[in-house]
């Protein structure tokens, strides 16, 4: 009889192995050398087979010997998948490669617009229905445990003891090697490899007992097939609903399950493997259930009543004395159970983190305190945390089930769960319509269909009572859990996925139907079910120099020739490396991103390595983050453009004002020299004459009235010019008083033209329009006439025509008329249009007589009686209207 | 095609005479040499399906060496 702690060596040596294997692939592979054979459809093929656990190595021959052939439909389902490669699994591996998945729950988010909710949904559904099934597998290798304990007396042996030893042992291998670094693609050579020496380690076992049995025991094959006949499973019998309800169940679950998604998609090398291992895993199926029926048959015939079926494959050699073959075969389940704990444990891990430890370890982060390197090593132990936990989990599941229900119930409960993820993922993969809702909402009712129907009954007495089972919750017969809606006579499997699956499917589509995408669930949508046309071929993964040089280029694009060169020589130097250009290990590309992010915004810098290291195509939230960053710039150039537009026209502003300034500082300039020439000339005729009065002894009378008279009228003028000055000064400081009273514009007029035309030599002739200036104004009148006057007297000094004329006329408007004065000269001249109504502006100071100040003091009243005074141009001569409000009349 | 077709012959087996219903069922051994030879046939299948892709699907074989990602610059 095989001892105990043999056994326990046995089995610690081939853990030990396995950790030999993978530690020697994943420092191969992190060197970038990893061998031709590592990376091989053949090892991608063997990976697959995690599909078969514990469940299916031990599970399967109990499963026959219960009820038949009806173990096969478990194989039959992933066969059916395999062999449709084309059309359903290769979209899935290039959607998953394209778009940088990491696990089931991130495609679906992934596909439904970055979803979280929709994830954090998908991982929840996960665990729940994984738990169980690591369970299960603490379960069968406690049970195996167990069978050799009972054939070596001398041992103690504690069922708790094991199962928490296993859990241990399994976390650490997970965490060892499923979170030693953080890949931007996840791929983990080392699990992978291991996984694929279990594969071969299973496979074997079981043909091993298979062949021991057929031609040991049995006879050879056809002696066999007459005991497989008289045995009591020897005729065929089968539940047609069971039948295909499995083999779709577990077609679907190949493709749902975290751990399936993880090898199939996940560590996918290249999408051609797909190809070898369509036939070669149905292959791998067929020899994995080859011997299990003559196994079950046999066993049914040769054991004990009261061995448990499902562990026949240990307990046929034991109880022949085969030691070695059933150490063998003990190892073989061992492997099972081992490679899928580690590997769902592993997905299970990644979704949790990273769907829902991150999001909320990174909203609790402040803003701006995180750095890449801090962020890595968060994940990294909250994948280990995560692993730690759902083997924690596991273990509870089992303590608290008390491990008694059948293998293949668990398994089954699982897997019907996992499906409620189906119609999401095949209506994300080709139906474009589908929708983050419809998702949400089938994959919700599905669960709880199933929760109610599936898991809470097959937990026991504990949860539903009798009385709920049979006549439904408060009585209600079409609530029974297993005949919901009256739908009796069902298997309970069946029942439960009938109802859940078709809740869902109908839910989903109906949501999806309903409502409308967002748009990048569009873009999304169309990333997925045309992912044939987005994405590049079906090329691997590899990090050679040839990258380098590639990124050697876009650098220099990017940083500038010199800048680039050397920067590479700087991590040349730093790597220690001898060649031209650096290695792209992860470190250099880390920093090359971040050397890139300076100039061209940090998720441009993203895509651009990724497309270059990772082959994979940009996906959408790049690009969108492009195109933020690019917007963003935009807007900057815009606002920029803005301000100096602004600038711009400040400048001009203040050119003119500065123009103008030095206009009238130069008119003042020659005003002041003008108004001391003018103050001189009738200061020094006074002062002669003055003189000559005052000195002269004897003067004629006539000569005396002559002399007074010339100094009189100097003085004269002096007094106007500083009343003009005085009138100017006055109306610009506001301190005028107005006298308003109400008149006719005529008499204005006529007033006016009197008194600009008196004593004039050659009057000019002025052109009135009679009638139509009898309009009523109020306003002050004498004000109103000195502006008038004003203009008069400049078209009689300045006109030049020949027979110089000015047309006066008077047109209404609103609530004011105009008054044009409009003469027949040339005009002013453009230049100096600007300045007329400037004070001491002259536009010719030779004929001048005045100081400059008329057409400025004809402003400012018009200011103030609330009209205006502008020149007109293109009127042929000097034009000028004066507009003037009617005003209100003064009434008494 | 190839699942639609296995789904097919993986469903004969239901319409043959089962224990309960009938006085004379199938033994197990027939059903058992049947499944097992449509499995191998869709195997079979499965693998002459895949020398036929290397055949008539060129682009999707030789793309690692097509320049497919070379044709967006930076």
């Amino acid at each position: 009889m095989g001892s105990l702690n043999t056994l326990v060596l046995v089995c610690l040596a081939y853990v030990v192995l396995l950790f030999i294997v993978a530690f020697f692939a994943d420092h191969l592979a992190a060197r970038g050398k990893s061998a031709r054979w590592m990376r091989s459809p053949l090892i991608y093929t063997l990976s697959l087979s995690i599909y078969c656990t514990a469940w299916t190595f031990y599970g399967a021959v109990g499963n026959a010997a219960r009820s038949g052939l009806e173990f096969i439909t478990i194989y039959l389902g992933p066969t059916l998948v395999m062999v449709g490669w084309w059309w359903g699994l290769r979209k899935l591996v290039r959607v998953g490669r394209s778009q940088r998945i990491t696990s089931i729950a991130d495609l679906l988010s992934a596909r439904y617009g970055k979803s979280n909710t929709l994830a954090i949904g998908v991982t929840l559904l996960a665990v729940i229905s994984v738990t169980p099934y690591i369970a299960l597998q603490l379960q069968s290798i406690t049970l195996s445990f167990a069978i050799f304990a009972e054939a070596d007396p001398s041992s103690r042996f504690s069922d708790t003891n094991t199962v928490f030893g296993v859990a241990v042992g399994l976390a650490a291998f997970a965490i060892l090697f499923g979170t030693r670094n953080l890949n931007a693609n996840e791929r983990h050579h080392g699990v992978v490899t291991a996984v694929a020496l279990e594969a071969i380690v299973k496979l074997v076992a079981l043909l091993a007992v298979g062949i021991f049995v057929v031609w040991g025991i049995g006879g050879g094959i056809g002696p066999t097939l007459e005991q497989i006949d008289r045995s009591p499973i020897g005729s065929w019998h089968v539940d047609a609903g069971r039948w295909s309800t499995l083999i779709f169940l577990s077609a679907a679950a190949f493709v749902c399950l975290p751990r399936m998604f993880q090898v199939t998609v996940v560590e996918n090398e290249d999408e051609r493997h797909l190809r070898t291992a369509s036939w070669a895993f149905p292959l791998y199926l067929m020899l994995m259930s080859l011997f299990v029926l003559p196994i079950a048959a046999i066993g049914l015939q040769i054991m004990p009543e009261n061995t448990n079926p499902d562990l026949f494959v240990l307990a046929i050699p034991l109880s022949l004395g085969q030691n070695g073959l059933a150490m063998l075969s003990f190892l073989g389940g061992f492997s099972s159970a081992t490679s899928m704990v580690i590997v769902a444990a592993m997905a299970l891990s990644t979704m949790v983190s990273n769907h829902i430890v991150m999001p909320i370890w990174l909203r609790n982060q402040s803003p701006g305190a995180s750095v890449s390197g801090d962020v890595r090593n968060v994940v990294l132990y909250a994948r280990r945390l995560c692993i730690g936990l759902i083997m924690a989990l596991g273990y509870l599941y089992y303590r608290l089930s008390g491990g008694g229900a059948a293998l293949v119930t668990i398994g089954l409960v699982a897997f019907a769960g996992i499906s409620q993820i189906l119609p999401a993922l095949v209506g994300g993969l080709f139906w474009r319509g589908a929708t983050r809702n419809g998702a949400l909402a089938g994959i919700a009712v599905g669960f709880t269909v199933w929760l109610y129907c599936m898991l809470l009954p097959a937990m026991g007495q504990g949860v539903f009572s009798d009385s709920v089972m049979h006549n439904g919750p408060w009585g209600v017969a079409w609530l029974r859990p297993h005949a919901l809606f009256g739908l009796e006579g069902l298997d309970p499997t069946v029942h439960a996925v009938f109802w859940s699956l078709s809740f869902n499917t109908v839910v989903f589509c109906a949501v999806s139907l309903l409502g409308f995408p967002s748009p990048l669930e569009r873009l999304q949508g169309a990333q997925f079910v045309h992912v044939f046309e987005h994405s590049a071929g079906p090329r691997g993964w590899s990090g050679s120099v040839a990258q380098s040089e590639d990124l050697m280029v876009m650098s220099q694009r990017i940083l500038g020739s010199r800048e680039a060169q050397a920067f590479f020589d700087s991590e040349r130097e730093r790597q220690g490396g001898r060649g031209a250009l650096p290695e792209p290990t992860p470190t250099f590309l880390e920093r090359l991103e971040r050397e890139l992010s300076g100039s061209i915004g940090a998720a441009a810098s993203h895509a651009m390595i990724g497309q270059i290291v990772g082959g994979s195509s940009v996906s959408v939230q790049d690009l969108m983050a492009v195109a933020d960053e690019t917007a963003q710039m935009l807007e900057y150039s815009n606002q920029l453009e803005l301000q100096s537009a602004k600038l711009e026209d400040t400048a001009r502003k203040l050119r003119i004002s500065n123009d103008k300034l030095t206009q009238i500082s130069a008119q003042k300039d020659s005003f002041l020299s003008q108004v001391s020439h003018e103050l001189r000339t009738p200061m020094t005729s006074i002062r002669a004459f003055s003189e000559i009065l005052r000195d002269a002894e004897t003067m004629a009378p006539e000569d005396k009235k002559r002399y007074a008279g010339i100094i009189h009228d100097e003085a004269r003028r002096l007094s106007r010019l500083l009343d003009d000055l005085l009138d100017l000064s006055v109306l610009e400081n506001g301190q005028v008083t107005l006298n308003y009273e109400n008149g006719d514009l005529a008499d204005v007029l006529d007033r006016a033209v009197a008194t600009a035309l008196t004593g004039v030599a050659e009057p000019l002739e002025v052109k009135r329009n009679g009638s139509i200036e009898h309009v009523r104004v109020a306003s002050d009148l004498d004000r109103l006439a000195q502006v008038f006057i004003n203009l008069i007297a400049n078209a009689q000094k300045y006109c030049d025509a020949i027979h110089p004329s000015l047309t006066i006329r008077v047109q209404k408007f609103g609530t004011g008329v105009f008054v044009d004065f409009i003469d027949n000269g040339q005009g002013i001249p453009e230049e100096h249009q600007q300045m007329i109504f400037e004070k001491f502006s002259r536009v010719s100071p030779e004929k001048a007589g005045g100081a400059g100040l008329g057409l400025a003091i004809c402003r400012e009243i018009m200011e103030r009686l609330g009209g205006d005074i502008e020149y007109m141009r293109g009127k042929g001569g000097a034009a000028f209207r004066v507009s003037l409000p009617v005003g209100a009349e003064i009434g008494k | 095609m190839l699942p639609v077709l296995g789904g097919l012959l993986l469903a004969v087996p239901l319409m043959w005479p089962q224990r309960a219903e009938s006085p004379d069922p199938m033994p197990m051994s027939t059903v058992l040499i049947y499944v097992f030879s449509v499995w191998l046939l869709l195997i079979l299948l499965a693998l002459f399906f895949g020398l036929a892709v290397r055949r008539w699907a060129h682009h999707w074989i030789d793309a690692p060496h097509a320049p497919v990602d070379d044709a967006e610059g930076p």
